[in-house]
């Protein structure tokens, strides 16, 4: 089958005709049925592939909504996928009309140029350095170095202060590492998981199993030889320690991954490609995952570049804030600082010393930093924040004799101001807890949860107050539906705290002895902007609203420009000027043009039946019609003799059977004369003296009816009109439909219309959307139950007889009205 | 109806040897050729009612093979393949006049539908 066969009728059909070909050998060489059944095919994939790029606008309509987070990957490969869709139905189209909408294939290539523009296929990443020293990157190195990395090479070249001597091995090491060891697809699952099951909880045993997938892969030779070289050059001939550091695509922009990636530090040669492989595996972790998913980042943001650098031997290291988180307008900094290296303060495992340098300059009590120290850092903030542009949060180091190195910079995420509204909650009780440091301010309340490890998480229920020893990265999993936090260790300058402002969850850190004051299930108000708990919940506490807003993120951006080329639908009117190939706008565009020409085509598929009388077999029923019949799939019984004529018996097809019902319906007695008025019947004279439309003489009262098991196309020429049917009718709902076509006759014009307001008027009743133009009259029933499709079958059945002559009948304005009031209350014997 | 004389084109033999064998089995007489030079000195010697391409192949591509075919058997119908799907070269494909241009894995009885119909197309 062609590819994503959504078209489930293709297969099994041309399994039926299998079946049914093979019996009838001679038929099965024949070019002229290939020609059959191929236009068939060809017309039933185009309405596949319709209904399909449909299902996919509505599905991008929805996540533009962006009420809830999306893989974006998985729709833009679907949006990749359906621009081949669409391609096979411009083709199919061309080829059952005899390439006469050609124009389409330049619609179609623009289109895919502009959409490949903005989401590239993945592409070849060989040619590209492996690895690049720390000394050549600067900003724009993002997408090879990764962000942290690009930031490290400007804090260097801009800002000109100290950063470790280290290099980078690049994006491009990382995919082909992926590559290699055939890891893309797998990693690539893990966000339509996330989508289709939600939750973090969902993925976590499928992120653990890339994890180890690539803990265990072999590093290729090319990055190997690359990184150790480097790192060759780097030792110069001595023992080196290094730190390997996450440097991902995206990391570290506003929203921050903070903490989310691994970093090991004090890793020796031999250990250098170990290291790698965790950092990199630190990218498909389930916090990580889910955290890129519901910030709505790109796959590709998830590509890891990795960083080396060496590691400082500093007295003492720790975070700042270029500006105070509480009033970023002032020309303060925050400082945290511990003795040694600084690892454990960002992750909260550790309590630092914290120095607030502001309006009161404050002069440190210990001997870990100095006030030409302080001096020295705010000058270091001033500098990165002129560089980057705003608020940074700085990861620093002093390192002997007394060198100020800085180990990352990015933008500081700045607590939504407190609010004016928000009310200091009242009690008449004192709080059960104070003390502590504000992480992000506010107000929020709830039943305590105490967590103690992270798979607890996983059951964490909306609406609690997360309290638990050490604050950690990791509860961004529950930020966007808990009411606060209170943690006994950890600091507002670690990553938690930048997480909880960005979630803008109340959080309160260093409070000392929260877990051994707060009970499991008891209710509390924690104001953490004032430092305090209570019990019970208090009036003024703010109700968060759960489920965070709608933000422009980076996946919905790329999302509104991709979907700008798929969904607008220009072309609504087949009637206008500007229902043409140039027109086209969109993929939507296309669909509805390519679904209503084929549409059209299929109206005189029977004109090549009339061509071909080689394999057509003559159905013997009493009619005054001659009706060949074509199978193109399962529309003839199985074990059938051969021959010429078939019986009604022999006819599968369900839509033939229900049709044939209404023209052999036993009150329609055609054989009979019938009432014709003298100036009707000299009406019709005078046009067949004039000459009848010179169709009706080459096709005469010949029907042709092309089948399969659920596809009918019927046309006949009966009196000296014109009609196509046109339709399918399967167990789907959205398949189904019928399309039916008037046009012609022969008496006068007024007679004609009148005879053509008739039908319209039988057909709307009969839920048809109907169009006429002139004596051309077009009728659609869409997405209806079989059963009524089958129903309405037989009343087209019964009103193809009807009209036959109709038009001699219609000798007075009032006549459509009274014959459409008579067929539809069966009074047959009016006709 | 005599049997059809099909060229096979493709730089894959794993590929080219089954579907050589399955349309035998049908009636369909085929000749393969791993490469565009090869295809080409096939029909300087031969006569074929249809030509079935791979578009990705090393040295002269499917693309070029089908503009060459077209210029010099232009009574030959050409039937693209590719197991890789891609707009620009599907646009281009049916825009140089290949009768059709289908995707891999390929259903062999809409093959042998397209097949035929490509022989008598011109």
């Amino acid at each position: 089958m062609k590819p994503g066969g959504a078209n489930g009728g293709g297969g099994r059909l041309r399994a039926a005709w299998k079946s049914f070909s093979r019996r009838t050998s001679p038929l099965t060489t024949g070019a002229e049925l290939a020609r059959f059944r191929l236009m068939y095919e060809r017309f039933r994939e185009i309405l596949a592939y319709n209904d399909s790029t449909l299902q996919l606008i509505a599905d991008i309509e929805d996540r533009l909504t962006g009420r809830a987070p999306f893989a974006l990957d998985t729709i833009v490969q679907r949006v990749r996928k359906t621009a081949m869709d669409v391609f096979v139905m411009v083709k199919n189209l061309n080829q059952i009309s005899g390439n006469r909408h050609a124009d389409l294939y330049e619609a179609l290539r623009a289109l895919n140029a502009e959409l490949e523009a903005i989401a590239p296929p993945p592409g070849d990443q060989s040619g590209q350095p492996m690895v690049v020293p720390l000394s050549d990157l600067r900003i724009h190195h993002t997408s090879a170095a990764g962000t942290k990395m690009a930031h490290l090479g400007e804090i260097r070249a801009c800002a000109k202060l100290l950063v470790p001597e280290g290099f980078v091995v690049t994006t491009a090491a990382s995919a082909t590492f992926m590559s290699a060891n055939e890891l893309w697809g797998r990693a690539e699952r893990l966000e339509g998981m996330l989508e289709t099951r939600g939750g973090a909880a969902a993925v976590t045993e499928a992120c653990h199993e890339v994890q180890s997938a690539i803990l265990a892969a072999p590093v290729p030779d090319a990055v190997a030889a690359a990184a150790l070289a480097a790192y060759d050059k780097l030792a110069a001939g001595r023992e080196l320690l290094v730190a390997v550091r996450s440097s991902a695509v995206g990391e570290d922009t506003l929203a921050s991954h903070a903490g989310q990636y691994h970093t090991e530090l004090d890793v020796t040669r031999d250990g250098l490609l170990d290291a790698y492989r965790s950092v990199i595996a630190s990218a498909y972790s389930p916090a990580a995952v889910s955290y890129r998913f519901e910030r709505g980042m790109t796959g590709h943001e998830a590509t890891m570049a990795v960083g080396c650098i060496r590691m400082l031997a500093p007295r003492c290291s720790g975070i700042m804030f270029s500006r105070r988180p509480e009033s970023p307008a002032d020309d303060g900094i925050v400082v945290s600082a511990v003795p040694g290296v600084s690892a454990g303060v960002a992750s909260g495992e550790q309590g630092a010393q914290v120095w607030v340098v502001g309006e009161q300059p404050q002069t440190p009590n210990s001997s870990l930093l100095s006030k030409v120290d302080l001096l020295e850092l705010l000058d270091a903030a001033r500098r990165l924040e002129h560089c980057f542009g705003g608020p940074q949060e700085i990861e620093w180091a002093k390192e002997a004799p007394d060198s100020l190195f800085i180990l990352q910079s990015r933008p500081m995420v700045v607590a939504p101001t407190a609010s004016a509204d928000e009310v200091e909650p009242l009690s008449d009780e004192p709080p059960i807890l104070v003390g502590g440091l504000t992480a992000c301010p506010g107000v929020g309340a709830g039943p305590v949860v105490i967590v103690q490890r992270d798979e607890e998480l996983d059951s964490f229920p909306a609406g609690g107050v997360l309290v638990a020893r050490h604050s950690s990265p990791t509860f961004s999993l529950v930020m966007a539906r808990c009411a606060a936090i209170v943690t006994d260790v950890g600091s507002p300058t670690g990553h938690m705290a930048s997480l909880a402002r960005e979630y803008d969850v109340p959080a309160l850190v260093g409070s000392g002895r929260a877990t051994a004051f707060l009970q499991a299930g008891e209710p509390v108000t924690v104001d953490a902007t004032r430092h305090q708990v209570f019990a019970g919940i208090l009036a003024a506490a703010r109700t968060r609203p759960l489920a965070p807003a709608p933000v422009e993120t980076p996946a919905l951006q790329t999302l509104r420009q991709i979907a700008r080329l798929v969904t607008p639908l220009s072309l609504t009117d087949p009637e206008s000027k500007e229902f043409r190939p140039a027109s086209c706008r969109s993929l939507h565009d296309i669909t509805r043009y390519v679904h209503e020409k084929a549409f059209g085509v299929m109206f005189h598929y029977g004109d090549l039946a009339s061509a071909d009388t080689h394999h057509a077999r003559r159905l013997a029923v009493r009619l005054p019609l001659t009706i060949h019949v074509f199978d193109v799939g399962g529309g003839l019984r199985e074990g059938m003799a051969d021959g010429f004529e078939i019986s009604e018996d022999d006819v599968v097809s369900e839509p033939l059977r229900s049709f044939l019902a209404g023209l052999l319906d036993q009150r329609l007695h055609w054989d009979r004369p019938r009432p014709l008025s003298a100036r009707g019947f000299l009406s019709v004279l005078g046009e067949s003296m004039a000459g009848p439309p010179a169709e009706a003489l080459k096709v005469g009262r010949a029907s042709y009816a092309i089948i399969s098991d659920r596809y009918l196309n019927f046309s006949t020429k009966a009196g000296y009109h014109f009609s196509t049917i046109d339709t399918y009718c399967g167990a789907s709902l959205n398949k189904n439909y019928i399309h039916f076509r008037f046009s012609g006759g022969a008496a006068d014009a007024s007679r004609r219309l009148r005879r053509v307001q008739f039908i319209s008027n039988v057909l709307s009743q009969l839920d048809f959307r109907v169009q006429t133009r002139s004596d051309l009259l077009v009728a659609r029933l869409q997405k209806y139950p079989r059963e009524i499709i089958h129903a309405r079958l037989v009343d087209l059945g019964r009103l193809t007889m009807c009209t036959r002559q109709l038009d001699m009948l219609m000798d007075s304005d009032a006549s459509p009205e009274f014959f459409a009031r008579a067929f539809l209350t069966g009074e047959m014997e009016r006709f | 109806m005599p049997d059809l004389k099909v060229l096979l084109v493709d730089d894959e033999l794993e590929f080219l040897e089954p579907l050589s064998t399955r349309l035998a089995r049908r009636g369909v007489s085929c000749s393969m050729a791993t490469s565009g030079e090869d295809a080409l000195r096939a029909l300087a010697g031969r006569q074929f009612d249809c030509a079935v391409v791979d578009v990705k192949m090393p040295g002269m591509d499917g693309l070029e093979l089908l503009r060459r075919m077209r210029r010099d058997f232009p009574a030959m119908g050409v039937v693209l393949l590719t197991g890789h799907a891609s707009v620009e070269l599907g646009v281009q494909g049916m825009e140089l006049g290949a009768f059709d241009y289908l995707l891999k894995p390929l259903d062999l009885d809409e093959l042998l539908d397209v097949v035929r119909r490509a022989a008598l197309h011109t």
